[in-house]
């Protein structure tokens, strides 16, 4: 019988492709995975030193300026969009959402960027 | 020649595969890992914006009630958090140092009549019960304080605001309820409390005990504490053998969050307050302990501690306090020189009012030198008294030399131990203002004084300022005087001024002739010379302020009428 040689040429080259194919997204999207938990846990951290800023004010245009400065000193990345806090104060307490948008180093169809949300409560200390 | 083996069809793949399998465990393992220490962090959080929130309500929220006994209630004018304000009854933590200070100056008081010699009876025994009382109500509240049952509330209000979300949807924060996780300490020994001596609230000379006073001592401090003096927290401050206590609060301090080394090495035991001890210490420090719960099934634990500060300033201060000014009934005394030199009293006749008002007396037999009588004639007295404020009543002419100033002294003292307000301390002037000096109020003592008030009571209704007014408007403007307003100062009276006296020569009383009737023999009149003098004594008798009394101020003034003849023997004799 005579066996045809070239039967098996290229195989190993569709292989890698086709396991590369599936490697490569998921090594990918795991990068993007840990710049997801980076940005999430940086947005919880300007949350909580805003609302601590905030809440070490009299009133609220001061808590306004305290939570902006806080934010200003907040070390952003190539991979921050944007950043910007909400600041609400009473008497009992100092509330500051930040919202930040992330670039995602890599940018998936839909998902090119994505917006994280915290929120942090913290007691008026000032009087 | 050998060949090379093929290689296994589709190994690639399953090594793919494999890798794809492995990478996603790693991808998911990740992500719950960062979600665990998330969660671990944002337990942290939450736990440590309650904690501070805690250490925040405490202050004002957990309370004793006075009890009806006497040594307590003396304590409910401290019980309001602004100078002025209306008093509850409850102390806390942001007023136990002003129920400690009330003790102390009560003591103070004490201790510096004794010095003085002016220390009544019952003084040293009105010290004790009102130690006795700071003591009880500040054990009550160290009660309260320590019971950790009493703050889990204050955290569980606070613990839900935060977000627990890594650990999924449905999850909270909320206290811990294990005893071993809420302990109290005893922090910034030695540090400044809220009590500010001014120095103008001691007694004349008064210094405190050495060691028991402190400037701020927060590094750098703030510009506005800069030369205020306070109480020092957590040290035993010694009156006559007796100790009182104060709770250290740094000026102006937020409350914060502490490491735990630091609130460990301040806890009671094992780290005591100094001899003689404070067994039954109001803490200032506290720790929490919180955990992030998801249906019930415990997740994250973190434990957070505070250093708390009611960043609010008291003076040594009794506000609901007065100072009594008893004006005795002035008489005209009548002297006559029936021998040339000294003066001899004949009468002491009428007394007379705040109006000019003719007195007059009867002709004095011999009274002078070779007189049948002298008579000193109708005269019109009161001229000393007559449209001056109290101010000029008490302080004006004659001058009372360093009496009347150590006088003015204790008066500003107890002023300023009315004002709970530490950013002032009142002066002579505001006393003197007060009594009449100013034009503004004077015209109304001077009304009073002719209406024939004679007591007058120095009070304060805005812890602030000072007032004086006679007893029915004095009740009017400050009910919580009606209780105490008879009450004595507990000290012994003591004679500041002794018949300070100003004749012609200095303040021109009046001058005038009087009418001489000469003996058989003496029918030339020599001299026929009458002058006034205007007299006052001033005493003082010092209050502790433990029955709202801080001293009586009685003013004696009274005018002496000389008359002065002689007549001389015309020889010769038949």
């Amino acid at each position: 019988m005579k066996v045809n040689k070239g039967s098996g040429r290229g195989q190993g080259f569709i292989e890698v492709v086709s396991v590369a194919l599936v490697l490569i997204p998921l090594a990918l999207a795991l990068l993007d995975l840990i710049v997801v938990v980076i940005a999430n846990s940086m947005n919880d951290t300007a949350a909580k030193n805003c609302a601590r800023a905030a809440a070490n004010q009299g009133d609220q245009n001061s808590a306004n300026q305290a939570a902006a400065k806080a934010l200003a000193t907040f070390n952003s990345s190539a991979i921050v969009h944007s950043i910007n806090q909400q600041c609400t104060w009473t008497t009992d307490t100092a509330t500051v959402k930040t919202t930040m948008v992330v670039n995602l180093p890599v940018p998936f169809p839909g998902f090119g960027q994505l917006t994280f949300v915290a929120q942090d409560v913290e007691p008026v200390v000032s009087n | 020649m050998i060949k090379p083996r093929n290689r296994l069809k589709g190994s690639a793949i399953v090594f793919g595969a494999a890798l794809a399998v492995i990478l996603v465990i790693l991808g998911v393992a990740f992500a719950l890992i960062s979600m665990y220490m998330g969660a671990a962090n944002e337990t942290k959080n939450a736990v440590d914006a309650a904690t501070l929130y805690t250490g925040k309500q405490l202050m004002d929220k957990i309370s004793v009630q006075l009890t009806g006994d006497p040594n307590q209630q003396l304590f409910m004018d401290v019980t309001t958090d602004t100078p002025g304000g209306s008093p509850d009854g409850k102390v806390d933590l942001r007023r136990i140092n002003r129920v400690w200070a009330k003790a102390l100056l009560i003591a103070i008081n004490a201790d510096a009549a004794n010095n003085e010699g002016t220390a009544g009876s019952s003084m040293d025994g009105n010290v004790d019960q009102a130690r006795q009382g700071a003591q009880a109500i500040s054990d009550a509240l160290s009660a309260q304080l320590t019971n950790a049952s009493n703050l889990y509330t204050f955290f569980d209000a606070f613990a839900g605001k935060n977000s627990v979300r890594m650990l999924g949807k449905n999850s909270s924060v909320s206290a811990l309820q294990d005893t071993s996780g809420w302990q109290t300490s005893l922090m910034d020994r030695n540090a400044e409390s809220n009590l500010v001596v001014t120095g103008g609230d001691l007694p004349p000379g008064y210094t405190m005990p050495g060691g028991s006073t402190t400037p701020c001592t927060r590094n750098p401090a703030p510009s506005s504490a800069s030369g205020l003096t306070f109480l020092k927290g957590y040290f035993p401050i010694s009156i006559n053998n007796r100790t009182f206590w104060q709770v250290p609060f740094q000026y102006d301090e937020k409350p914060h969050l502490v490491s735990e080394t630091v609130f460990a090495a301040n806890t009671q035991p094992p780290n005591s307050l100094p001899s003689p001890g404070w067994d039954k210490a109001v803490p200032n420090a506290y720790s929490a302990l919180g955990r992030a719960i998801k249906t019930s099934t415990a997740s994250e634990k973190a434990m957070s501690w505070v250093l708390t500060n009611p960043r609010q300033n008291y003076s040594l201060s009794m506000p609901h306090s007065f100072v009594k000014i008893h004006l005795d009934d002035m008489n005209v005394k009548w002297y006559f020189f029936p021998t040339g030199y000294p003066p001899v009293k004949f009468y002491t006749e009428g007394t007379y009012g705040y109006t000019t008002d003719s007195v007059s007396c009867a002709p004095a037999p011999f009274g002078g030198i070779g007189c049948a009588t002298v008579d000193a004639g109708s005269q019109t007295v009161g001229a000393d008294v007559v449209g001056r404020p109290l101010d000029d009543i008490i302080f004006g002419a004659p001058d009372g030399g360093s009496g009347q100033t150590r006088l003015e002294s204790e008066m500003v003292a107890r002023i300023n131990q009315m004002v709970s307000d530490p950013t002032v301390t009142l002066t002579a002037s505001d006393l003197h203002n007060a009594l009449g000096f100013s034009s503004s109020t004077g015209a109304a003592t001077v009304a009073e004084l002719v209406a024939g008030e004679r007591d007058f009571y120095i009070y304060s209704t805005d812890g602030k300022t000072i007032k004086v007014n006679p007893q029915s408007l004095a009740v009017a403007d400050a009910p919580w005087l009606a209780t105490i307003i008879g009450n004595d100062p507990d000290g012994s009276e003591t004679k500041l001024v002794d018949d300070a006296h100003d004749e012609p020569a200095a303040e021109i009383p009046p001058v005038f002739t009087p009418t001489a009737t000469p003996l058989p023999c003496f029918t030339d009149i020599g001299v026929e010379f009458g002058w006034f003098s205007w007299d006052k004594d001033l005493n003082w008798t010092p209050g502790t302020g433990y029955n709202g009394c801080l001293g009586t101020v009685r003013v004696t003034r009274w005018t002496q009428v000389y008359s002065w003849a002689y007549c001389e023997y015309t020889p010769p004799c038949l």
